[in-house]
């Protein structure tokens, strides 16, 4: 027996198509308002990192093969317009569909798993149901008498083909039963099996509870890990106040306009400077008020080239 | 490699662009196979059958194995071995019809053709002898009695020996001679000429006892028959390959029960009281089915002595 030790977190590679990315928000890590999730579009926001010719010698990968588990993940300002937190949770993609049948194979009686009519799945998830195309999905369920998942009960998916119902011959009495047998061809059927679905050795007559008929449940690929990203969005960071501390500046003696430049001299800021006086002309407070009508007049290089 | 959180300066009109890991935690399912270890029936999956014209050498072999329950089994790989160093493959079809393969040997003689099924889970071979060509199928109506002269009843000799088969019962005599005349008696198959068309051109009449027992006289399968009008049809012919066969014969007897070493009270229904029946309405009951003292002193015929109280 070889003795060794093996990695089991890989990079994913995993399809945008096959993400589901929320997000939502809040105004401080104190506040007590609920969580409100809003969706955006995996196909959209979310692109792989693709080889190039720094990352392989290889002449066809570059541009055409994913670099795997580093991806880009563009969020527009609009949808992240205030200040605060959001949490942008990254999962696999959830189908919703229930459970036609659980049935056994006609040739091999042993062989139980689940019956999925595709014509319950959407447009755009069907493409998914191909032979062994669901192999590695997690099927969760949903209580039938309070449409709730059940939770920590789970089964994976260990084969899927194209399935249509026989009737077959019960070798016990003389009725017949709905049986399934495989179909090369295209069909609207597909037949899961499942693991767990055969009962312990120990115990031959517990089978499995591996779900029953007209019961919902939420398939779920697994060609990615769950994750979590908390993005705080700041009016300042170190570099804006790098500016304030460390940048060019300019006050306009006349007009009393106070202009604070950023590393490209750009106007990044811009004060009004005045006095406000008591009635007999002395000084009461000196002001500088943050100025919302930029003067351009003032760039930098403009007043440094007079 | 995990990062999970960004301090991102607002900027009004911006796309922000946020670089994301994304893994993937790797599971061994194991090998998955079609069933799981209980199958209550085995599978026809490895058989043929084989068919060839009469007089040449071309042989067609089918491949009948269970396409339906071999849909799930992709990896099934079926080699025909025609038995002259020739192969060929059989290939899995998913419609109704069989594969076949059809080879053309070179030669008259006796091949053991064989289909082998490799596959992970089993191999199987099934052989089968096949001689060829296949002869043509013997129905032959010929005139009958031209090639067989009648031998007198009771028939105990062999033709051209000497030796007596019902006497010479260890058949020591007989060594060496693989050719008997018989004869015995069985069903008519005048009837298999109307598959011909037409009437009986294939028979003929003769009459016996002096022209009393008018019979009608064909030939199938180098067999002789005679049908005679009383139903009985006397078929004779000759054997090939004679073999010395021993046969053991066993007595029938009936269960034995001794009464009167019986430690539980036992009925046993198959005993019946022996008895003359003093009527032929008289029923003739078992044991068992005698429920009085009446007709227990009736068919005891005064064996058993009864005490009426």
């Amino acid at each position: 027996m070889a003795i060794g030790t093996y990695g089991v977190i890989r990079p994913s590679d995993v399809s945008p198509e096959d993400v589901d990315i929320f997000y939502y928000y809040v105004s401080g890590l104190t506040t007590t308002a609920p969580v409100t999730l809003k969706a955006l579009s995996p196909a959209t926001i979310l692109t792989p990192v693709y080889h190039n010719s720094q990352t392989t010698t290889d002449t066809v990968a570059p541009g055409v093969e994913i670099l795997g588990g580093l991806y880009n993940l563009q969020l527009q300002s609009s949808d992240f317009s205030e200040f605060g937190y959001y949490t942008i949770h990254i999962r696999p993609k959830q189908i919703r569909t229930l459970i036609t049948d659980c049935g056994i194979l006609a040739s091999l009686p042993s062989v139980r798993g689940l019956v999925i009519d595709l014509s319950n799945i959407s447009a755009t998830d069907v493409a998914k149901f191909t032979p062994q195309g669901l192999i590695g999905y997690r099927i969760e369920y949903l209580d039938t008498n309070t449409s709730k998942k059940i939770p920590n009960f789970y089964t994976i998916v260990t084969s899927s083909f194209y399935c249509q119902p026989v009737t077959s011959n019960v070798s016990s009495t003389t009725q017949k039963v709905i049986r399934y047998q495989y179909s090369d061809a295209p069909t609207n059927l597909m037949f899961l099996t499942i693991t767990p679905s055969s009962a312990p050795s120990s115990k031959p007559n517990t089978v499995p509870n591996i779900g029953v008929p007209n019961q919902k449940i939420i398939l779920t690929n697994t060609f990615v890990n769950p994750t979590t990203i908390e993005i705080e969005m700041v009016e300042y960071d170190t570099s804006t106040l790098a500016y304030a501390l460390y940048g060019n500046q300019s006050k306009a003696v006349a007009e009393g306009v106070y202009t604070i430049y950023d590393s490209n001299n750009n106007i990044y800021k811009q004060y009004n400077l005045y006095e406000i006086n008591d009635t007999y002309g002395d000084t009461l407070f000196e002001i500088r008020e943050l100025k919302t009508q930029i003067d351009q007049t003032l760039s930098f290089n403009s007043i440094t080239s007079q | 490699m995990d990062k999970n959180y960004y301090k991102i300066l607002h900027i009004s009109g911006s796309t922000y662009n946020i670089p994301v890991w994304l893994d993937n935690t790797i599971d061994e399912m194991g090998v998955m196979v079609g069933f799981d270890g209980n199958v209550g029936i085995e599978n026809h999956l490895c058989d043929f059958t084989y068919s060839a014209n009469t007089g040449n050498t071309i042989l067609t072999v089918f491949n009948t194995a269970d396409a339906t329950a071999l849909r799930s089994i992709t990896e099934a790989v079926f080699t025909l071995n025609w038995g002259d160093g020739s192969s060929s493959d059989l290939p899995v079809t998913d419609s109704n019809l069989l594969s076949s393969a059809t080879h053309t040997y070179t030669g008259s003689g006796i091949y053991t053709v064989s289909i082998s099924l490799n596959s992970p889970w089993s191999n199987q071979v099934v052989e089968k002898k096949i001689a060829l060509p296949i002869p043509a199928e013997v129905y032959n109506p010929i005139n009958p009695l031209g090639t067989f002269s009648g031998f007198t009843i009771p028939y105990t000799h062999i033709t051209g020996q000497t030796q007596d088969y019902l006497n010479d019962l260890n058949y020591t005599n007989n060594t060496g001679y693989t050719t008997f005349n018989f004869m015995a008696f069985g069903r008519s198959r005048v009837n298999q000429f109307q598959l011909y068309g037409g009437g009986y051109s294939g028979t003929t009449t003769g009459s016996t006892d002096g022209g009393t027992t008018i019979y009608t006289a064909y030939t199938i399968d180098n067999l002789h028959y005679f049908d005679y009008p009383d139903g009985i049809t006397q078929i004779t012919g000759s054997t090939s390959d004679f073999y010395m066969e021993t046969v053991f014969n066993d007595m029938i007897t009936r269960n034995e029960h001794f009464i009167g070493f019986i430690d539980d009270p036992v009925i046993y229904s198959d005993v019946f009281i022996k008895r003359g029946q003093q009527s032929v309405l008289e029923t003739t009951l078992r044991l068992s089915e005698i429920d009085n003292n009446g007709l227990l002193e009736i068919y005891g015929n005064g064996y058993y002595n009864i005490q009426k109280q």
